[in-house]
């Protein structure tokens, strides 16, 4: 065995809880960048499915003309360029909608409701809604096209601000690291320094007895980080077997890709170098106090 | 080889524990250092195995000021220093043999000749059955007889020791002075701290002797 890893003592106070502690610092940041990766990649998601659907509304005060409306509505809408599909709701399909909020059976058959055309955009050419609108309060004139923009920017917003939270927990986590590490080390040159003194009057250099914390350290944060991946990952695969239950389309999957695999791993990796980093340069700086 | 001018030394904003120590040791010389307990003993041995630096005056060692010597170099002159000190510094968790090659393993030396040297050297030292001891489980006497290898194996150009024989009897005593009297023959300049007087009978040295932080000469050679 090499003799450098016997350099330091076994068991030492500074070292007994810093794997558990890099543990659970490496499970919330892999998580918290997992939660990161979800959200951008649902972003993407949502702003395909919603960039791609229109909507058009018709009530009238004269329900006699709504019919007419929507034929007039339909025939615009199909000859516009960059349309790929247009179809009216039936009555069926709108009452589909209002049973989550009313109940089962309970939208009567005089309740007044909107004819609803929904849209479907191909992805080239770009639909001009002006002119589209424009052309459609020709034909139909209490006819109202929603293009969910409105939603599309509230949803954007909503993720850009969960993606910045999920990084500041990251870099929250990786300050807590560096701080939990300086006072370990500290606590590991106190309990260790007959072997730093010695080392140091035997003319062993300040990187040598550097070298010797910074591997320790790199040991115990790579055991932890293993830990903390492990606890991480059985976490994530539940969220991902309930989020594919769930279903729906807003609902975020979490699926993990290979490449945001390789992302993950690089967590505990970097939680390890953070620390050896760490360890190397309090123990220099340490050393440098000495003659 | 090592000078001494006008040195004086203290601790942060305390009194001078050395006051105006003047002395020159030359390449292969062999010193006491004698003198009451709180005579500043220790104090000039740490100066002299650059643990401590002094407050005011020059200290030349191997031919570095050491006041302009930048503390990166100082390993590489403190590597020419041996060192057996009074409360021995052994490492605990190591084995004697490990604490005897560790001056040498840190220098880079082939490992498995370093072991078989190590391993002589406390065959030497009567510690042959001792190899993998720990200090814990050392007798007074054993470990300073460990301290001692350690303090040799690298073939010191300098070594220093603070009451090498205190814990020992007077056969291995006189067999660790024999062993100091080779190495000064082979040119090791050797300076030791002692209350022993009848060490300063049995070896031809210069004894230097300090009282109250102040160097005098009982006898120069």
């Amino acid at each position: 065995m090499d003799w450098r890893k016997n350099l330091l003592p076994d068991h030492r106070a500074s070292g007994q809880y810093l794997p558990w502690v890099i543990a659970v610092m490496v499970y919330l940041a892999t998580l918290a960048a997992s939660a990161g990766l979800t959200v951008n990649k649902s972003l993407g998601q949502w702003r395909d499915d919603l960039t791609r659907n229109a909507t058009v509304q018709i009530a009238s005060a004269r329900p006699d003309s709504v019919a007419q409306q929507v034929e007039a509505a339909l025939k615009v809408l199909r000859a516009a360029p960059g349309v790929e599909k247009a179809e009216a709701l039936s009555r069926g399909d709108l009452v589909a909608l209002l049973e989550p909020w009313l109940g089962s059976g309970n939208v009567s058959n005089d309740l007044p409701m909107p004819s609803l055309i929904e849209v479907t955009l191909a992805p080239e050419p770009a639909v001009d809604f002006k002119a589209l609108v424009s052309k459609l309060a020709k034909v139909a004139p209490d006819a109202r096209m929603d293009t969910h923009e409105s939603w599309i920017d509230r949803l954007i917003t909503l993720a850009r601000t969960v993606q910045a939270i999920a990084i500041g927990i990251v870099v929250l986590i990786a300050l807590a690291t560096v701080a939990i590490v300086v006072f370990a080390t500290r606590a590991g040159l106190a309990a260790d320094q007959q072997v730093v003194e010695v080392l140091h009057l035997i003319g062993g250099q300040d990187t040598f007895i550097a070298g010797r914390f910074q591997s320790h350290f790199l040991r115990l944060a790579l055991r932890g980080g293993i830990v903390g991946l492990a606890a991480a990952a059985t976490t994530i695969v539940m969220l991902a077997r309930f989020t594919s239950e769930l279903g729906g389309s807003f609902v975020p999957k979490v699926h993990i890709s290979p490449f945001e695999i390789l992302i993950l791993l690089a967590v505990p990796l970097a939680a390890a170098l953070t620390t050896m980093i760490t360890a190397r340069i309090t123990v220099m700086r340490s050393l440098a106090r000495i003659t | 080889m090592i000078r001494f001018e006008n040195v004086g030394m203290r601790y942060g904003m305390g009194p001078e524990v050395l006051r105006d120590i003047n002395f020159h040791l030359r390449p292969g010389s062999f010193h006491f250092l004698t003198g009451p307990s709180g005579a500043g003993k220790s104090s000039l041995l740490k100066l002299m195995y650059l643990m401590s630096r002094p407050s005011r005056g020059l200290i030349t060692m191997f031919g570095h000021n050491m006041a302009t010597t930048p503390r990166r170099k100082l390993p590489a002159l403190r590597r020419r220093i041996g060192v057996v000190f009074q409360d021995f510094h052994l490492l605990d968790h190591l084995s004697a043999i490990d604490n005897v090659a560790l001056p040498l393993r840190i220098t880079g030396f082939n490992d498995e000749k370093v072991v078989e040297h190590a391993g002589e050297l406390l065959k030497w030292v009567g510690l042959a059955e001792r190899l993998q001891a720990r200090p814990a489980t050392l007798s007074g006497g054993e470990k300073q007889r460990v301290a001692i290898a350690r303090a040799v194996i690298g073939r010191p150009s300098l070594l220093v020791a603070d009451e090498p024989t205190g814990n020992v009897d007077p056969a291995m005593g006189s067999r660790l002075m024999h062993l100091f009297q080779e190495m000064n023959k082979l040119g090791t300049t050797v300076v030791i701290a002692t209350h022993d007087v009848t060490l300063l009978k049995d070896v031809e040295a210069s004894v230097m002797a300090l009282e109250n932080g102040r160097l005098s000469f009982l006898s120069r050679r």
